[in-house]
Order: structure tokens, then sequence, then C-alpha cells
């Protein structure tokens, strides 16, 4: 077939075109845009539909050819060519494919398409229900804007995938057959068959809708909602909700489970059986979905039981495939910079009266010295370009140091002593909180748009002094750091005025010298601690942004928000370096990994995502939560993920491995805080429910044994030691617990808003 | 199922979209209307559905208006105005027909412009810091009783705090009787305990007032009978404020028309009210009371009150307490106790009352302690000594020194040693033991049925009318004049000394013992001064005079602070 090899290549030469290219991006943030449920840009959403239109409709004429799918391609392209007036393009096009009747046809169909929407209903459902209108090749119709257009379908094109028409009245015979079927299965089976239950009953339930048949909806969902696992409640009750074809468009839950495949995790055995008894029973409306809709990852060996199943599930889009967390991740910690320490000039003083020489000093630098060994899973030093030290670094590493050798070991008999800091007449809602490394500052995100900090410590916070009153200053005078603050300043705490919505999030660089905001404008503010003014509004996200995090070494710093995508920045750029892409739903928490070269993003889609800075590329999935995630922690050896969601629980991920490890249960509420103790002894959590839990997190670790056979298939059995595990519960009288932190001696800072 | 799935969600009825469409002019028609209102209805849950993200990542449980107005922002929706008050919003109906409406008072502008009261803006927001737990400790108590970062009082519990305070430390004596039996009962003051714990610790403040100090003890009584209230470590304070009463020597003893030692009695029940109703709260507190008490008892520089009250609080707290701490620090106290008593001088006359109170209580302890030992050899009795087995395990890691009990011959041939005749007095069961020697098994239930009656007027004996007349036998034996009275299971009271070593000369007629040597000689173990008493003839002799002088009569004795653990002790207090 030379014409197809023509088409082909013509397409090819398309896409190469400069001009090209710069459609290509205004499409992408268009559907990014709608994505991400904006009202406004379902008007844009209309700009891709006429593909469908012309496809659908040109479908018929040419159905039939063994080309057909390349032939709708090219009339997508040529439609879209048309839309945005590039006729030289769509002239050539249209020359070279020997398309050349298809000019007055296309027309003439637009016009009829017109007229039959107006017949029909209004103007936003008429592409709806052309596409509707189209029952033979559906699949093909998926299938090619898919191929000519972007990756990221758009809605009209996901949603015509449902215009299957089955009979209506069947659906439930068909759900309670396989019902019926599952439960007559061997018990080993009957769990892992019982997966299929939720992604089928929702499709089901979408097709019936769509296909307007809400009596039948609605009948089907009051007979099998009931069956559903308790933990996909929230987005059952999105789906009651929904009973109109006109309600899903633009429903963020709907595009959420159409654009990606669920994913189940059945064993080879299982999924024969569930294979032969669709065959036998010529069941081919489920078939279809679990094609089409589906992903079914079959392992060989045991089935998995039931309380390992849903351990693993929960999230919006099923499990994670296997191959998705197979990468290889550099978990381990970078080699830290030698620095000599003057160790302890002033703290032994007291020995050094006599006049002795300070003479095994320089030998005695052990830190320097355990970690110049090459750690074999740490990344290359310079795989991530960091900034270089500067004096100020060192110094504040040197005293990080002396402070660690004074830090206390923790473990199940040492618990840490806990400060509480709390915000009083906090009236227009604390939203955010965090410390400094060295617990020297801490600064408040508030809904009232402002940002404030304050200093822990007795030094007052000062600025520097205007730039006519530093022309004034004596340069060389030895103490010019001192000269330049503005002592007038000097105060306790300071407002930071710019975002105009509440504040998310706020995160201290590790040198102290900036402070990042994010906030529901859309913005992450760069604020400077010498002048406490702001130096740079970062936009990107155009929706609400969640949280903002510094790299432990400073320098990048990590957003995340509504819009489903973590942008990775650098303070000097205005512009984003990487894009996170992924998520299903918002970016709700995000934090770095202590090698910098690594960010965990947490998201409303109920994953745990693991993204490699140096390529973009997501190197771990983690399922298992059962609600939206909002506190991730990792580890001090890098080794290890705790995230904790809305459902109370927090999960221990093993990020070498990709497992999930431990699970701990005892909070009722939304845990919004989660930090390992500065050696990783005691994982602290703190909730919505007003306590700060205690767990002994070596033993959490200890306990799980990883050999090769569950690393390889990813099941655990997850052990029941919640409560060995919990070492305290420390209540607050009646504040949230929504930061926690650990000095560098390990006394545990918490902090919230007492709420009265 | 079906009925509850049918609301799942609240629905704006067609009439009010209708309605709502009239007010802006446009006439709907029955299909429209129906179309309308169940896309608004979802459009409203939808709408709800995405403001709850911002309530979430507020952190906040409440979704406000401002929530939602974000949410229809966001959809490119205009906000609803003017809903965004703080207080709820009365929604109310009208009379004719089924409307209802939200009540928008109209405000005037002018008159709130140039009102005189300006509000007074907003507390500053501020960071306050403090220690909720020590290297993970204080998480026992339930929430209520926490002193937390705030501390908050309504303004009832304070009024309440104040009347309480103000009635029980003020004159009415009946208002103080309301105010500590509403103390008693009341089951809403956990926020308060704290404060009435530290205005109970102010009894270190009013030493000089008995009265005082006897409210305040009366507080206590009532805090620890209130069913309600959870005293977790408080009892410690509680504790430590019953101890000053009761082993200080209070700045109102200096006058000895004041009746202090009645304040002193009361505080060692209260106290061992305390420990048997809430020691299980804090873990060793037995053993810290016990020393505590030991400390007072072998400091010979404190007054003699602090003894009285070391000796009353010993045996408040159970026999075995006296057996433990008093009994083995006898005969170091018992010399310093008999010079004082020896001593006629006039300057020493207010001493030597205060000593003779104190001889009193422990002859009472001792009784008891007697008693309560021929009764737990009872195998009747045995179970009731597993009471307080709870307290066993906090001890049981302690070091101990084998500590042996004393076999109950032995004791009472000390003890005897000691009191003379004026012990056997007390046990009124003299003659009919006397006379009948009865196997010591068969003992027990004679002691045990006059125990009533021993027990009953413990606190009448702690005032010791009898104490005079076991003054006399003293004086008596020293000036050997002898002079009817009892006596008890034939011993000869005339001639103290001896008998303080000899008790049995007439064979064993209460608890028929024999000392044996090899039973004294075991009890010597580590204690210095039970050598003296063997069963020597030569030291009979000896008048009981030069042999307390041999002891180091003032200054600490050398013997070494014994160290307790509870899981010997075994606190069964038949009361």
């Amino acid at each position: 077939m030379p014409t197809v090899c023509d088409t082909r290549s013509e397409m090819a030469a398309v896409q190469d075109a400069p001009v090209e290219a710069d459609n290509e991006k205004e499409i992408k943030t268009e559907t990014l845009n709608d994505a991400a449920g904006n009202h406004a840009s379902a008007a844009g959403g209309v700009i891709p539909s006429p593909p469908v239109a012309s496809t659908s409709s040109s479908g018929p004429a040419k159905a039939g050819g063994p080309g057909s799918e390349e032939q709708q391609t090219l009339m997508a392209v040529l439609q879209f060519l048309k839309k945005n007036n590039f006729v030289g393009a769509v002239d050539v096009l249209r020359r070279e494919a020997g398309i050349l009747e298809d000019s007055d046809e296309s027309q003439g169909q637009e016009l009829a398409a017109s007229a039959l929407g107006g017949a029909e209903a209004g103007d936003a459902t008429c592409t709806l229900s052309r596409a509707s209108s189209c029952t033979t090749s559906t699949p093909a119709v998926a299938a090619a804007p898919a191929k000519g257009g972007e990756d990221q379908p758009d809605v009209n094109v996901v949603l015509s995938a449902y215009s299957q028409q089955g009979d209506p009245a069947l659906y439930q015979g068909y759900y309670s057959g396989l019902k019926k079927f599952v439960e007559s299965v061997l018990d080993c089976h009957r769990a892992e068959l019982s997966q299929l239950f939720y992604p089928l009953f929702v499709h089901m339930y979408l097709e019936l809708v769509y296909n307007n048949h809400e009596t039948e909806a609605k009948a089907f969902f009051e007979k099998f909602s009931g069956d559903q696992e308790c933990y996909y409640q929230d987005d059952l009750r999105v789906l009651s909700g929904l009973t109109k074809k006109e309600h899903m468009k633009g429903n963020e839950t709907l595009l959420d489970f159409r654009t990606s495949k669920f994913v189940l995790r059945i064993s080879r055995d299982s999924y024969q059986l569930l294979k032969r008894h669709l065959q036998e029973r010529q069941n081919n409306q489920i078939w279809n979905i679990i094609q089409e809709h589906l992903y079914i990852d079959i392992f060989d060996g045991m089935p998995r039981s039931k309380s390992q199943i849903d351990s693993m599930s929960g999230s919006l889009a099923g499990e994670a495939k296997r191959e998705a967390n197979k990468a290889k991740v550099f978990y381990g910690l970078l080699k830290e910079p030698e620095i000599d320490v003057p160790l302890d000039d002033e703290d032994e003083e007291g020995e050094n009266e006599e006049g002795k020489p300070k003479k095994k000093k320089p030998k005695k630098d052990s830190m320097g010295s355990k970690s110049k060994k090459q750690d074999p899973n740490a990344p290359q030093q310079n795989r991530i370009p960091l900034p270089e030290l500067k004096d100020s670094d060192k110094l504040d590493k040197i005293m990080y140091m002396k402070e660690a050798t004074k830090r206390i070991r923790l473990g199940p008999e040492s618990l840490p002593s806990i400060c509480f800091y709390t915000f009083l007449n906090a009236y227009q809602g604390l939203t955010a909180v965090d410390f400094t490394d060295d617990s020297s500052l801490i600064a408040g995100g508030f809904a009232d748009s402002t940002v404030r900090v304050w200093s822990v410590t007795p030094k007052k916070l000062r600025s520097v002094k205007s730039a006519a009153d530093l022309n004034l200053i004596d340069k060389e005078s030895d103490d010019v750091l001192e000269r330049i603050m503005d002592e007038k300043s000097a105060s306790e705490s300071k407002i930071l005025y710019g975002h105009s919505g509440p504040v998310y999030g706020v995160s201290f660089s590790p040198d102290r010298n900036y402070l990042l905001s994010c906030s529901e404008d859309g913005t992450v503010r760069l604020w400077s601690l010498q002048t406490f003014t702001c130096l740079v509004g970062y936009k990107g996200h155009n929706y609400p942004v969640w949280d903002t995090q510094f790299s432990p070494y400073g320098y990048y710093f990590i957003s995340g928000g509504h819009d489903r995508v973590a942008r990775l920045w650098a303070t000097d750029h205005y512009q984003p370096l990487r894009m996170f892409a992924g998520h299903l739903a918002d970016i709700t928490c995000t934090q770095f990994h202590p090698n910098s070269n690594y960010v965990a993003t947490g998201s409303a889609d109920r994953t745990v995502r693991l993204w490699d800075i140096l390529n973009g590329n997501c190197v771990r999935i983690f399922t298992g939560h059962k609600g939206p995630i909002h506190s991730l922690a990792f580890s001090p050896n890098g080794k290890y993920l705790a995230s904790g969601a809305t459902d109370g629980r927090v999960l221990l991920w093993d990020i070498g491995h990709g497992l999930m490890i431990g699970e701990l249960k005892g909070h009722t509420d939304t845990v919004y805080s989660l930090k390992f103790s500065r050696d990783g002894e005691i994982l602290a959590s703190g909730s919505m429910d007003n306590t700060v839990r205690l767990w002994d997190s070596i033993k959490a670790f200890d306990d799980i044994e990883t050999d090769d056979f569950t690393a390889a298939t990813g099941h655990i059995h997850l052990p029941e030691n919640s409560q060995e595990l919990l070492l305290g519960t420390y209540m607050t009288k009646s504040t949230p617990v929504i930061h926690l932190h650990f000095t560098r001696r390990n006394l545990l800072l918490a902090a919230g808003a007492y709420n009265p | 199922m079906a009925d509850r799935e049918e609301r799942r969600f609240a629905e704006v009825p067609r009439e009010s979209i209708r309605l709502m469409a009239e007010s802006a002019g446009v006439e709907l028609s029955d299909d429209v209307a129906a179309l309308l209102t169940e896309d608004v209805c979802y459009r409203l849950r939808e709408a709800t559905q995405n403001s709850s993200q911002f309530m979430r990542h507020a952190k906040r449980r409440k979704l406000t208006v401002e929530d939602f107005n974000r949410a229809l922002r966001w959809s490119n929706v205009e906000a609803v105005c003017g809903y965004g008050a703080q207080d709820t919003l009365p929604f109310r109906p009208i009379k004719e027909g089924d409307l209802f409406f939200v009540e928008d008072r109209e405000v005037n502008l002018v008159e709130l412009a140039l009102a005189t009261n300006i509000p007074k803006g907003c507390a500053e927001t501020m960071v306050r810091v403090q220690v909720s737990y020590l290297d993970g400790k204080g998480n026992l108590e339930p929430q209520g009783t926490v002193p937390s970062a705030v501390q908050t009082l309504s303004d009832d519990l304070l009024k309440y705090y104040q009347q309480i305070t103000r009635s029980i430390l003020g004159e009415d004596p009946h208002l103080m009787k309301v105010a500590l039996l509403d103390l008693q009962s009341n089951s809403k003051i956990a926020a308060l305990l704290p404060y009435f714990v530290y205005v109970i610790s102010g009894v270190k403040s009013v030493s000089h007032d008995l009265e005082q100090l006897n409210r305040l003890l009366h507080m206590v009584k009532s805090l620890v009978q209130n069913p309600y209230l959870y005293l977790g470590s408080y009892v410690r304070s509680l504790v430590s404020s019953v101890m000053y009463c009761i082993l200080e020597p209070l700045a109102a003893s200096i006058n000895p028309l004041n009746d202090h030692w009645t304040l002193r009695d009361y505080a060692a029940l209260l106290l061992s009210h305390i420990f048997w109703t809430h020691g299980d709260l804090v873990s060793g507190l037995y053993h810290q009371i016990l020393l505590s008490l030991q400390k007072v008892l072998s400091d010979p520089v404190r007054p003699l009150c602090s003894h009285y009250g070391a000796v009353v609080g010993l045996h408040a707290l159970g026999w075995k307490a006296v057996e433990r701490v008093l009994y083995p620090h006898l005969p170091a106290y018992w010399a310093n106790l008999q010079a004082v008593l020896d001593d006629y001088s006039v300057s020493n006359a207010q001493v030597k009352a205060d000593g003779h109170k104190v001889y009193g209580a422990i002859l009472v302890a001792v009784e008891r302690l007697l008693k309560m030992k021929a009764l737990s050899l009872s195998p009747l009795s045995e179970p009731g000594l597993g009471i307080a087995s709870h307290l066993h395990a906090g001890g049981a890691g302690c070091p101990w020194e084998d500590w042996t009990p004393v076999p109950l011959p032995a004791m009472y041939c000390e003890l005897y040693s000691f009191f003379g005749d004026s012990l056997a007095v007390r046990f009124s069961t003299g003659p009919s033991l006397g006379n009948s020697p009865p196997a010591p098994l068969a003992q027990p239930p004679t002691t045990r049925k006059e125990l009533p009656g021993g027990t009953a007027n413990l606190d009448t004996a702690r005032k010791m009318p009898q104490l005079t007349a076991n003054l006399n036998i003293m004086q008596r034996s020293r000036s050997s004049s002898s002079r009817p009275g009892q006596r008890p299971s034939g011993l000869s009271r005339d001639v103290f000394p001896k008998a303080r070593f000899n008790p049995l000369p007439a064979g064993p007629p209460i608890f028929s013992f024999v000392i044996g040597g090899r039973q004294m000689g075991r009890r010597c173990q580590g204690r210095r001064f039970q050598t003296t008493f063997t069963p020597s003839q030569p030291l009979s002799a000896v008048s009981s005079r030069t042999y307390a002088h041999k002891l180091p009569v003032i200054g600490r004795v050398g013997k070494p602070v014994r160290r307790w653990t509870c899981s010997q002790y075994s606190l069964h207090l038949p009361l």
C-alpha cells in the first residue's frame, strides 16, 4: 500500500515543520488546562472537536477500507490546519495526500452538523451527540485522534468511547453474572477477581449514563454500589451525583478514570479462569470493557490474599504496574564535602584552661571520614549540578556537626521531648508552617495571603538598611555585616505581603536567606530574609499551588498544585526546569529526596510518585492510600519514604525495592505532618486529630523481610503491628498539628494554630 | 438502602428554580425548569466537592463560604457575596406560604462611621512555645487534665474557683461545708484541678495557722473523694502537701496550746486514704512515702512533733509499714526518747510532754502491729494480704537486701523489752490467756475477736488516756515501788528492766514463744543493736538506763538506711 506509506511520511513532514511545532504547544496547554477541569476552557475544548466530527462523519464514507484509520488521521490533521487558517499547509497536504474533493464535503458536513446540533440540543452537547450517533467504528475513532493529535485525549474523544450500544436492561445481568461467577470460584481466586468489580461497575455505570439511560443507570448504581469496597466511597459519591450525559463533560473524576487504564494485578491462574468464563458466556460487554479500559498486569505465582490486595489498592487508577517501579533509584546520600572542623573550640574551653595545646583536634574529624566512602546506592556526585558551598554554608555545616555531636540518641526508651509552638489569635487561618533547619526561625502562611516570620531565638529579625544608608557605611570595617543591618527595624516578627490568595505552603532555604511561599493565586514567591521583601514571583501554575519545597542543597525547588503538574524550578530561572506530569488529580504535597536527585509528590489521586530530576521520569508509583495524601517524609538515610493521608494512616515505602513496607494506623484524622528524627529512629506524625504520635521506625523497617520473591512481585505481607510500633500519643488541647520538626539535637518541635 | 440512596444529596426544588427565574424576568416552561433544576443541583454538588479541597488545604474541618466562593471563582462562576460573616445567618420562614429567607438587616453606614465605640482591633497573631512533653513522658493523663499549651478557663469555671476557695478558706464554717461537699461531687471541675492543687500546695505558707491548714486538708479530702476527677500525677503534689502537714515542725506548734497533734493525725489518715484510693496512679509512691517517713524518724535533730508525725504516718499506712520501718528503728530511737523522758528539768517540760506524745503514738502503732501480725498468722486472714499485690509489681526489680520478717514471738519480746507492761496492758487479754496457756494456733480467734475494740479506740488511744498510767509504771519501775494494777499474763511488772530482758519469766502466756538463740541469732544479721538482746543473764542485771546510755544519744544512728521495696509489703489494712 504505497499510499499509506505516503501519508505517514507526509505526517512526519508536517510535524517537523517549525510552524506546526508552535501549534503543538498551543494545543498542549489547552488540553492541559482542560484536564484541570476549567470550565472556561470547555470553550477551548471545542477547538479540537471538529476532528471528531469530521472523522465520525467521514468514517462511514471510507469505512471498510483497510487504510481507513490513516485516512481519519489525515482528516483530523486537515481539519486542524483549516481551523487554524494554515491555508498553505492545507493545500500542500491535500495535494500530497490526494484528497481533493474533501474541502466541499467537509464544509457541507459542518453545516449539516450544526443544523443537526441545533435540532437536537444545545451547542455544547452537539459534538457529543454527533459522536454518539456514530456507532460502528468507535475504537477507530478513539484511536485516531490520539495518534494524530496528542497523547492527552480531549474530552469528547474520551467520552465517545462510551458510545457502545448494549442493551441497558442487560447491564445488571452482566454484572450480577460476573458477581455470581466470582462468588463461585475458589477462595484463593475470589479476592483477586473481586478487584474487577469496582472498575467494571464504574465503567458500566458511565456507559449507561452516557447513553442516556438515566433510570437504568440509577437502578444499576443502587443495586451494586453497596458491594464496592468502602475506600471507594468518595468516588462513588461523586459518581452518584452524575446522572446526565451533560454532567460528564468537565468532570475531573470521570476524566481521570477515562484517561488512564485502571490497573489490576491478577495472577495468571485467576486471569485464565476469568477469561474462560467470559468466553464461555459470550459476555462481550464485560470483555470489551476489560479490553479497553482495564490494564491487567498478570503475574506468575500464588494469587494474592484479600489483605494483600486491600493494602495496595485504593488509588484512583488502580495499582501501579509492576514495570513502573522497576527503574533503578539512587537513594543513597551524597558525599558530604570535607570541611576541616575546628572541633569544639568554645565548648571545651573549660578543659583547655590550663593552656594545653589542642593537639588531638584535627584527627577527630569523624563526621568527614564516615562519609568518605561512596555509598553504592548513591547517585553520582554531579548527577545533578548543585550550588557550590559558600563560606557561610561551611560555617553552618560546622555548626551542624557540632550540634550533631550533642544530639540525643532516640529510641523506644528515650523518646524526644516535644515543644509546641502554638499560633494564637490566628483568626485569619494558619495554613502552613515551616522551621529553618537550625530551628531559629519559624514561618507561617495564612489564609489572609500573608506570610509571617518569627524569630524563635532571642535574636530579633532585622532587615538590611536602605541603599542610601548603605552608602554611608564604612565598608572596610570588620563588623560590616553587623553595620548593614538596620537596628530600627528589629522586631520579633515580620509580615510579608504579596500574595493575593491563601498561602498554602512555605519553605525556608537551607541557608536561611530565602523563603518560598505558594498560594492560591497560582504563584510561588521567593522572599529575601535579609530585606524581607519579595524577590521573584514564579508564574507557571495557573491554578492554586498547594505545596512548595526547597531542595536540601538550596537553589532548586519543587512546586505542585491543582493543575496536576509538579514543576521543578531554580531560584534564578523564572521558568521551570522540569515539569512532572502524570498524576491524575491535584498534587497536594511535595518533598525533596535528601540527595536532591529525586522529588516525591503526593496527590489527591491517592498515589505517591517519585520523579527523577535528571530526566523527569516517574520512577516510582506507590499505591495503597485510601485518601488524598497530605504529608511526605524521607528517612534521613534516603532509603525510605513515609506518607500520610486524609484517612489517618501513615504508609512506609522502601524506595529501592519500590515496596510498601508498613502501615501505621492510629490517627483518626488527616495526617498533615510527618518527620523522621535526625538519625531516623523515630517517625513523628502530626494530625488534624490534635495529636502527635511517635512511631518506632527502626522496628518498622527491621520487621520487614524483603526476600527476592517479595521484591520481585511486590506482594508483601504487612504485619499488623501498628500498636507495637506506636511509642506514644501526645495530645494538644485543641490544636491541630500541622508541622513537625526535629532540631539538630533531636528535640521535637510541633506547630499549629490554637483552635478555640 | 434504597431510601438512603434516594436522598443522596440535597436538591433544589423545581419551584424554587422557577421563582428565581421569574425574579430575573424569565418565564420557564415545565420541561426547561426540570432540566435546569437537575443541572443546578449537579453544579452545586460539583462546586461543593471542589470547595472541600480548599478546606483541606487550609487545614480546617469547617467548610466556609469563602471556600465555596473560591471553588466558584475557579470554575469561572461569579462568587456569591455577602455571606462571609463569621456568625451564622438566621434563616427565617415567612408566615404566609412556604417561603424562607435569610434575614439581612440594613446597616446604616453613617451611624457606623460616626459611632463612638470604636471596635478594638484583633489581638496580634503570635507564636507561643511550651514544652509539652518532656522525654516523651506525661502522656498518661487524658486531655482534660493536661495543662497544655493554651490554658483556657471559661468565666464560669473561674467564678466557681474563686467562690470555692473563698468559702473554704473563709470564716463561715457552714459555707465551707457546702463548698467542700460540692468539691466532692462536682463532675465538671477537671480543668480547675491544677488550680486547686496549687492552692493546696500553699500549706507551706500558712503553717502558722492551724485552722487554714485544716481547711486545706479538707480540700484535699474532697478532691480525693470526687469520683469524677482523675488526679493523675497531681497525686504526688497532694501527697507532698499532706506530708508537709504530717512531718514539718509547723510554726503553729511553737505554741503548746495549739493542737497541731490532731492536725497531724488527720493528715496521716488522709495520707493513707489518698494512698489507698489513688496510690496506683504514681508508681513507687508508697516507697517514697516510707522513705521520707523513715528519714524523719531517723533524724534525731528533728523536733519530736516531726517524729510523732512520722509514727502516726506509718501507723496510718498500715501495720506492715510499722513493721518495716518503725520496728527495726525502734531500738535506736528508743534511746533518744528515753533520754528526753528522763530529763526532769523544768526547761525540758515541754519537750518531755511532746516525748510522751511520741511514746504513746509508738505504743499504739506497735500494738496494732502485734495484733495484726498475730492475725496474719491465722490462715483465715491470709487472702486479705493479697489486696495490694498490684503495687508490688513496681518494686519487683529493685535490689532488696534480704529482709526476713521477724517472727512474732521475738518481736513481742523485743517490744516488751521497751514498753514493758504498758504493752501488755493494752492487750487486756492477759488474764484469760495467762491462765490457760493455749497453743499458739488457738490464739488467733481470741485476738481477732478483740480486734474491733482495739481498732475502734485507735483515735482516742492516740490521745493516750493510758499514757499517764504507763508512765507511772515506768517511773515506779525505776523507783521500784510496787503498785496494784493489772497483772497481765502473770508477768512481774514491778521490775521494768528485768521484764525488759526477761519477758517470759512465768511461762509463755500471750504469745507463747521461746526465745531461742537461733532466732535471735538470725535477727542479729545486719542489726547492730540486736546483739544486746540475746538473752544473756548478765545483761538482765543492767538497768535500762545503763543500756540506754550505751547508745549514742544524739547524732545519727549508725545503722544503714534500709532500702525498701514494695514487693514485700502487704498493705492490707482492716478498717
